[in-house]
């Protein structure tokens, strides 16, 4: 049976003003069900490097979690927010 | 409370960003990225643990009163495999109390059920509900808004490629909206309408985060005193217009504040009107119907009626029932975060069970299948391994009895998919439920005394209730049991046989009984009981009350022919639909249904709100022995809609018959009918409706089905049938129903 994870994005003080708690999400496994929750108020949208809708169609309102993303395969994956230049971004490992 | 110690930081944190920058500052840097996730890995809690349960708000003075709120936090749960991947997970659950004597939730991270109601046959139920759900914890939380489409079904993303709703399904029929929620009393012979067991509402999470979440529960509390005072002096409410307008202004300002502030493709506040809810609200009350869409509370105030000749056909059954989330779209998600809890209502039934054991000790087991993603396979996966069972949010919990002693088990079968066959007690010192059979002398042994929360009849405990009998509880059926404890101190093991269908077609590639599991372990020990006890006997059961005499020939009104299909989400080829009306009843009449099952690997569990029923007859294609012969290529052999259906004495249940609310339909069974024809042309004409043919073979497809019988009565209104197997029932496996007034309107123009 497969697992839910959350990663929230929150407000920072240093640049780009927001991080992702947790910053590698690690534990899960190929099938398991991740959302991403947005608490800035601004919207986000985690993507893969060359491909915005990676992770989801749409991007995240404020205040609001994202749809459903399901690794499909070992690895890790990479992510960064489209809308935000000089996001370091975070990482999920799926093991 | 620790379990929720999660989400309380959180809101904590919310508050000190609104209260100025100083304390932004400060807080920002204690959350910070080094900050533990909620959500992880975990030692997978023990098992053996002593059974939990989950505290209880009793009736008082004719009234069963309780907040009721659907809250989220963490708990730790267990992977399929039970003991190797465990972790800490946001999940959705009932929390409770009791008014007059509040306490707070226990403070567990065990995933306990929400709290045993009781009450008495003929008591008011009056319940504050609250939906407190943060949706931020959770995916496509709402029905309109937050998924970003009109269509709302929830959108998942795999592997960066595929998008979409889960099984390419559409609206209403498709996971959808898990934090929109109700509460569904199963078991109930209440009205479906307005504030009885109504379904068909959407109660949506509050607004804001805690503590200032709108409604508040004091301001909930306040402006619905009054509405509590007069549905204890003239019943439910029939109009929206009957509420306090102090509450229906309230619930018309939050449902404006939503529809003005949810987020739409991302962007807060352009939702567009066809997904707003007040408007849909407003155009009900003009018509005169109960608005669907309340915001963050919603107040339950209903009947358990005490049978009276003079005013109704039937009474309220005292038993064991149970509450659960009932939102189209979210069942089965959210029943499998937890969101269900026993409803015990007693009566007549329990006086006479305690007249004969003095110190009778009850125990309530809610059985579950918890999980927060337990459907994968809708979203392109493999067939996922079935999530374990638990009991009471432990797994193999211990059940202490004292050597002799007769407990009574009130056992709820809570699971959102598998039922579960008992099957017998062994010694914990023999291999764990290894063996295929029964002990010949079970060392823990059980009488069955009541089904699905009606008390059996003296006759049938004699039989359907006699001693070991096997029993096997479909979702959402309930069992009350005698269990006895050996005079021999000692660890003894229960165990069960998970499965979707008891009987299933060989040729089926899926559907097979799993073998025998631990549900729990019985510890005998300490002084025997004294004076001994034992099994109650017949001469001093419980009297079976009068409005639960057999539905006679005689009554039947109307005969209906109901098919559930092979897959999963059809009833007579059409999934549910908003507003269509599949089944009209005439109020104060009775029925005969037979209710078919197209599957070969699933005995999908019928299930009838309001009304029980009780089963005549049972038609089993893959039972090994047939007691009337079925030929495929005869359908007056297996087809009771036909007129020239050849009745079989042999397959009708002996009165009096049991009653139930669900029921397992019998799977079907595929013939080869290859040696009469290879082609459909070339089958009988009489055969031929019945005959799917290709590669120069034919086959015949017989359904399993029930006769059933049923009272509509007492109560007018629009409720559901569904297949209680929940993924299915979200899926549209379900059909609207009403029952119409028997009365003809009477004016002078």
């Amino acid at each position: 049976m497969a697992f839910t994870w959350s990663i929230t994005i929150v407000k920072h003080s240093g640049a780009p003003g927001f991080t992702y708690v947790p910053k590698v999400l690690k534990d899960v496994a190929v099938g398991d069900e991740i959302i991403w929750t947005n608490e800035t108020d601004q919207p986000h949208w985690p993507g893969a490097p060359g491909n915005t809708k990676y992770f989801m169609a749409n991007q995240i309102a404020p205040h609001s979690p994202s749809t459903t993303f399901i690794p499909s395969a070992v690895g890790t994956l990479t992510y960064k927010d489209s809308l935000t230049s000089g996001d370091p971004g975070g990482s999920i490992v799926v093991s | 409370m620790i379990a929720s110690a999660g989400v309380r930081d959180r809101h904590t944190i919310g508050l000190g960003l609104g209260a100025g920058l100083c304390a932004a500052l400060v807080l920002v840097f204690a959350r910070s990225p080094a900050q533990a996730q909620a959500q992880k890995i975990v030692p997978c809690p023990a098992q053996q643990r002593a059974l939990l349960s989950a505290p209880e708000i009793k009736s008082h003075q004719g009234k069963l009163r309780a907040t009721l709120r659907v809250v989220d936090g963490i708990r730790t749960l267990w992977d399929s495999s039970a003991n190797q991947r465990c972790a800490t997970q946001y999940m959705r659950f009932f929390e409770g109390t009791d008014p007059a004597n509040p306490r707070p939730w226990p403070a567990t991270s065990d995933p306990i059920p929400g709290p045993t109601l009781r009450a008495r046959v003929g008591d008011l139920v009056e319940i504050t509900f609250f939906n407190q759900i943060d949706i931020n914890h959770f995916a496509s939380a709402l029905d309109k808004g937050a998924a970003g489409t009109m269509e709302a079904c929830d959108q998942y993303t795999s592997g960066g490629s595929s998008q979409g709703s889960a099984g390419n399904d559409k609206m209403p029929d498709c996971l959808h909206g898990s934090s929109t929620t109700n509460v569904h009393f199963h078991g109930t012979h209440t009205t479906p309408s307005t504030t009885g067991d109504n379904v068909l509402l959407f109660v949506r999470p509050s607004l804001g985060t805690k503590p200032r979440l709108q409604p508040s529960e004091s301001q909930a509390h306040a402006l619905l005193a009054p509405f509590f005072t007069k549905c204890e002096q003239s019943g439910p409410p029939k109009l929206w217009t009957d509420m306090p307008p102090a509450w229906q202004s309230l619930q018309h300002a939050l449902l404006h504040k939503y529809d003005t502030t949810a987020p739409y493709l991302g962007h807060p506040g352009q939702l567009p009107v066809g997904m707003q809810l007040w408007p849909a609200d407003e155009h009900q009350i003009a018509q005169k119907l109960w608005p669907q869409y309340q915001l963050g509370a919603n107040p339950y105030c209903f009947p358990l009626p005490k049978y009276d000749p003079a005013k109704m056909r039937m009474g309220q059954a005292p038993g064991t029932h149970w509450y659960h989330a009932h939102k189209h779209g979210s069942t089965a998600l959210n029943v499998a975060n937890g969101m269900t809890g026993t409803f015990i209502i007693e009566g007549q039934y329990d006086d006479d069970l305690h007249h004969y054991y003095p110190n009778l000790q009850e125990r309530v087991l809610m059985i579950q299948q918890l999980g927060t993603a337990p459907f994968p396979l809708t979203r392109g996966g493999q067939p996922p391994p079935p999530p374990p069972i638990s009991v009471n949010g432990r797994l193999d919990p211990v059940v202490a009895m004292r050597p002799g002693e007769v407990q009574m088990w009130r056992i709820v079968n809570g699971a959102f998919r598998d039922a579960i066959e008992f099957v017998y007690f062994q010694s914990q010192s023999a291999n764990q439920c290894g063996t295929a059979s029964p002990p010949p002398t079970p060392p823990v042994q059980w009488r069955q005394i009541a089904q699905d929360g009606v008390q059996l009849n003296v006759a049938n405990y004699r039989t359907f209730g006699a001693a070991n009998s096997p029993l096997n509880l479909a979702p959402a059926n309930r069992a009350d049991l005698l269990v006895k404890a050996p005079a021999q101190p000692g660890n003894y093991t229960l165990c069960v046989v998970r499965n979707n269908a008891l009987l299933v077609d060989p040729a089926a590639t899926l559907g097979r009984p799993l073998s025998p599991s631990v549900l729990l372990t019985v510890v005998v020990g300490g002084a025997p009981v004294s004076p001994a006890m034992d099994f109650i006997p017949d001469a001093a059961f419980p009297a079976f009350p009068a409005f639960l005499k057999d539905v006679a020939q005689s009554e039947i009104r109307k005969r209906r022919w109901l098919v559930f299909g092979a897959g999963f989400n059809t009833i007579d080829d059409k999934k549910f639909m908003d507003g269509r009306v599949d089944q009209q009843m005439t109020l104060n009449t009775a029925e005969e249904w037979v209710v078919e099952n197209q599957g070969t690997d699933k005995s999908h569990p019928f299930h009838i709100h309001i009304n029980p029923f009780q089963i005549l007859e049972l038609f089993q294609p893959n039972a090994a022995q047939q007691p009337c012969p079925i030929n495929p290529v005869d359908p007056d052999t297996f087809d009771p809609a036909r007129t020239t259906f050849k009745p079989c004495n042999a397959r009708i249940l002996p009165a009096p018959w049991v009653w139930w609310d669900t029921f397992p339909i019998p799977t079907a069974h595929q013939y080869d009918i290859s040696s009469t024809c290879t082609a459909l042309a070339q089958c009988p004409p009489a055969v031929q409706p019945y005959a799917k043919c290709s590669s120069n073979k034919c086959s015949v497809i017989v359904n399993g089905w029930f006769r059933m019988r049923s009272r509509f009565v007492d109560f007018t209104g629009q409720y559901v049938l569904h297949c209680h197997i929940l993924i299915h029932e979200d899926r549209g496996m379900m059909q609207l129903i009403e029952v119409t007034s028997d009365r003809t309107p009477y004016t002078h123009h």
